[in-house]
């Protein structure tokens, strides 16, 4: 199955073994392709941003997770993001605890809260379950204001990154870009897998046709429930390991405008394919760092940009490349 | 023969320091702001003019190296903050970054400059934290207002508005903990809090915390709020025709001034951390700030201008961009410009200086388009900021 393309096809069974083989050499050379970028990247653009970058693409990819396979539209994912990102910041701050141990604790975190949203929004669907996520959100935001440990506005700062399994510092850009790295690919295979196993296919059925599954004789509601949870997980890794790049975690991250950031990440990679969000995220990014010493108004531009690319541009730069290649 | 060698030799020896002393032969400054968010008016691309200003009444030179400045949008995230200073001082080489408005990206900035050794100069930001426990002697300077300071300059003017207090706050972070700074600064001060009321943020009637304010019998009521609630609870205070003085510490900026009109905001009171001396050179960077920015400069610009230019000229001084080096210079001579006439660098960082009691002008007293406010009092700097060794000072500087 093609990685970038999850929708069935209709051709005949030996055309279709046929395509099947080609799309997938495409997609080895593809993302080998995008392994080498990977690895060289931080000798040509400044590591720590990179780094950055590839925490909003495991978030974007862990959103689109939820989005693309099952097709419920969270307004609430910065609550996961964000709870992570305060715990794995406060776990490395104040209990001195390492990284990995860190990282761990803020996953299980937005684990948790995942399964409690989960549990309370998957019940609904369309917009009720987006204005559901959204208020769920939200209180995590204004808790986030209220709780002694998050330093209200000032957020959590001056966090300390320490060592890598007790070896590597982490304060050396490359180390800090590699680990990042490593964490986002780990993030993405397990994604690619869900994706690609019956699991993501059920979860497929459902986003088509949910009163025919239940006719089935699936749990539609537990199938979403744990891919809601799977997403928060995933979205609280990319959470914790940004506080550690950034050394910081602040209400930003976890108030409604950073739900809708990845949103528009998403809508702009492309919601039907696995690697739209990255590019999405690569390119939102970009758009917010290097457009910041440039004297343009950011917001306006990005603005521009997404109105323009739901115009041009309806299945997203991926999925307007995929459909160009035919695939 | 041997005499011009030795000159050569001594020649090439000061340039070789000179060169290790100002890296890559440039000064650069980056004016980190927010440029197209909610502050930008009071600060933003304003601030990013106020040091362009600076840097060409310098020659565009310090110590013969050129000046070069740079302006970021932060967008209010700290994390875009943070990566920004961090690619300033690793890629562009930038050896300053001032303005900073919003606490918690300066925070975040706070920490990269640090970790690098480099310098900020905080002009936008307000929290007393930059010279209480996030305090950087060495790295940081805190320039132009605090939050310590707002509530103490507050208290200090009991004694010529009034003892009777009430307070109308916005029902949110910021306007609850204007009060909360308050109210301890007022009681201290011998003033009677008469009654408060909170409001929720964007209230646009507000007849029934206004006629609660009249009933109170206060003398003075403060405006804990900002922006257009601060407007409107002006605007019904007038058309209820009440007689108490009004506090607003909303009432800082000349645009929003302007806006309500005179005859509406006329006799308010507000504390200005610039106190507007009224000289020459105050006149020329007004006129020369007016014309490139079509308003008046809030005291976050002025502030900015004014720490730009001591820190250039610093640098000239210590023939260096070293962050101690230019503190010392700086810390050396009394500051004396157009934001202050009496500023004073501590060691902790903390830039005292006057601050103003102001009041807004009535229409006949304004003579021209930004004639809009006059200043009714100084207050000396040691009185309304917090001193070194107090509590929640500066750890490095507590009392033993």
């Amino acid at each position: 199955m093609s990685a970038i393309d999850t929708k069935p096809t209709d051709t005949k069974p030996a055309a279709e073994a046929e395509s099947f083989a080609t799309s997938r050499k495409l997609d080895y050379a593809f993302y080998a392709l995008a392994l080498l970028v990977l690895i060289a990247a931080p000798f040509f653009v400044y590591p720590l941003f990179l780094a950055k970058v590839l925490c909003f693409c495991l978030f974007a990819c862990a959103f689109n997770l939820l989005l693309g396979s099952v097709g419920l539209l969270s307004l609430g994912h910065a609550a996961f993001f964000g709870s992570a990102a305060y715990i794995a910041g406060h776990a490395l701050k104040v209990w001195g605890l390492p990284f990995e141990l860190a990282a761990l604790l803020g996953t299980a975190a937005a684990a948790v809260l995942g399964v409690a949203f989960g549990y309370i929004s998957i019940r609904r669907s369309g917009l009720y379950f987006a204005m559901i996520t959204l208020a769920l959100g939200q209180m995590i935001y204004f808790l986030a204001f209220q709780l002694p440990f998050t330093h209200a506005e000032d957020g959590l700062t001056a966090v300390p990154r320490g060592k890598l399994l007790g070896l590597f510092d982490l304060n050396n850009n490359l180390v800090l870009y590699y680990t990042a790295a490593v964490v986002f690919v780990a993030g993405y295979l397990l994604i690619h897998r869900i994706t690609h196993s019956t699991f993501g296919q059920i979860l497929n059925g459902i986003r088509e046709n949910q009163p025919r599954m239940i006719s089935l004789g699936y749990r539609v509601n537990d199938y979403k429930l744990a891919v809601f949870a799977l997403s928060a997980t995933l979205a609280g890794l990319a959470g914790a390991t940004k506080t550690m790049v950034v050394q910081l975690a602040s209400p930003v991250d976890v108030h409604w405008a950073t739900s809708g950031d990845v949103i528009l990440m998403a809508l702009l990679g492309g919601v039907g394919t696995l690697f739209g969000p990255v590019v999405g995220a690569v390119l939102v990014e970009m758009l917010q760092f290097y457009l910041a010493d440039s004297g343009l108004p950011i917001q306006m531009v990005i603005g521009a940009i997404f109105v323009l690319c739901i115009l041009v541009f309806r299945q997203g730069i991926v999925g307007e490349i995929n459909r160009i290649l035919g695939r | 023969m041997k005499k011009t060698s030795l000159a050569l030799f001594a020649a090439l020896l000061l340039s070789t320091t000179a060169h290790a002393q100002i890296a890559n032969d440039k000064v650069k400054i980056g004016v980190l702001s927010d440029l197209s968010g909610i502050y930008e008016s009071g600060a933003g691309n304003g601030s990013v003019e106020a040091v362009k200003i600076a840097v060409e009444e310098l020659g565009g030179k310090v110590a013969g190296k050129p000046v070069e400045v740079l302006a970021g949008d932060h967008q209010n995230k700290p994390d875009v903050g943070a990566s920004l200073a961090n690619r300033w001082y690793d890629v562009d080489k930038v050896d300053m970054i001032t303005e900073v408005v919003n606490s918690a990206v300066a925070f975040a900035v706070l920490d990269v400059t640090k970790q690098k050794n480099k310098l900020m100069m905080l002009t936008g930001a307000g929290s007393a934290d930059f010279t209480g426990k996030a305090c950087a002697p060495d790295n940081s300077v805190h320039w132009v207002y605090d939050t310590y300071e707002l509530s103490a300059a507050v208290g200090k003017t009991v004694s010529q508005l009034g003892k009777k207090w009430f307070f109308i706050s916005a029902d949110y972070a910021f306007g609850a903990a204007l009060e909360g700074g308050l109210r301890p600064v007022l009681q201290r001060n011998g003033a009677e809090i008469m009654g408060g009321v909170k409001h929720p943020l964007g209230t646009s009637d507000f007849s029934s915390y206004v006629l609660q304010a009249q009933q109170s019998g206060a003398d003075v009521i403060a405006l804990n709020n900002g922006g257009d609630d601060t407007v409107n609870a002006l605007k019904a205070i007038r058309e209820f025709g009440l007689k108490a003085k009004v506090m607003g510490f909303g009432l800082d900026s000349p645009l929003a001034i302007k806006a309500m009109g005179l005859a509406t905001a006329q006799g308010a009171y507000n504390v200005n951390p610039w106190v507007n001396a009224e000289d020459a050179d105050t006149k020329a960077f007004i006129d020369k700030f007016i014309q490139r920015r079509k308003t008046f400069p809030g005291s976050f610009q002025v502030g900015t201008y004014s720490a730009a230019k001591q820190y250039l000229k610093a640098v000239e001084a210590a023939n260096s961009t070293d962050p101690k080096a230019v503190l010392a210079k700086i810390r050396a001579t009394p500051v004396k410009d157009v934001f202050t006439q009496d500023g004073v660098l501590r060691p902790d960082g903390r830039m005292v200086h006057s601050v103003a009691l102001t009041q807004i002008k009535a229409p006949s007293e304004s003579k021209s388009e930004w004639d809009l406010t006059k200043v009714i009092a100084k207050l000396a700097g040691d009185d309304v900021f917090r001193p070194i060794d107090a509590d929640g000072g500066c750890p490095a500087f507590a009392k033993k």
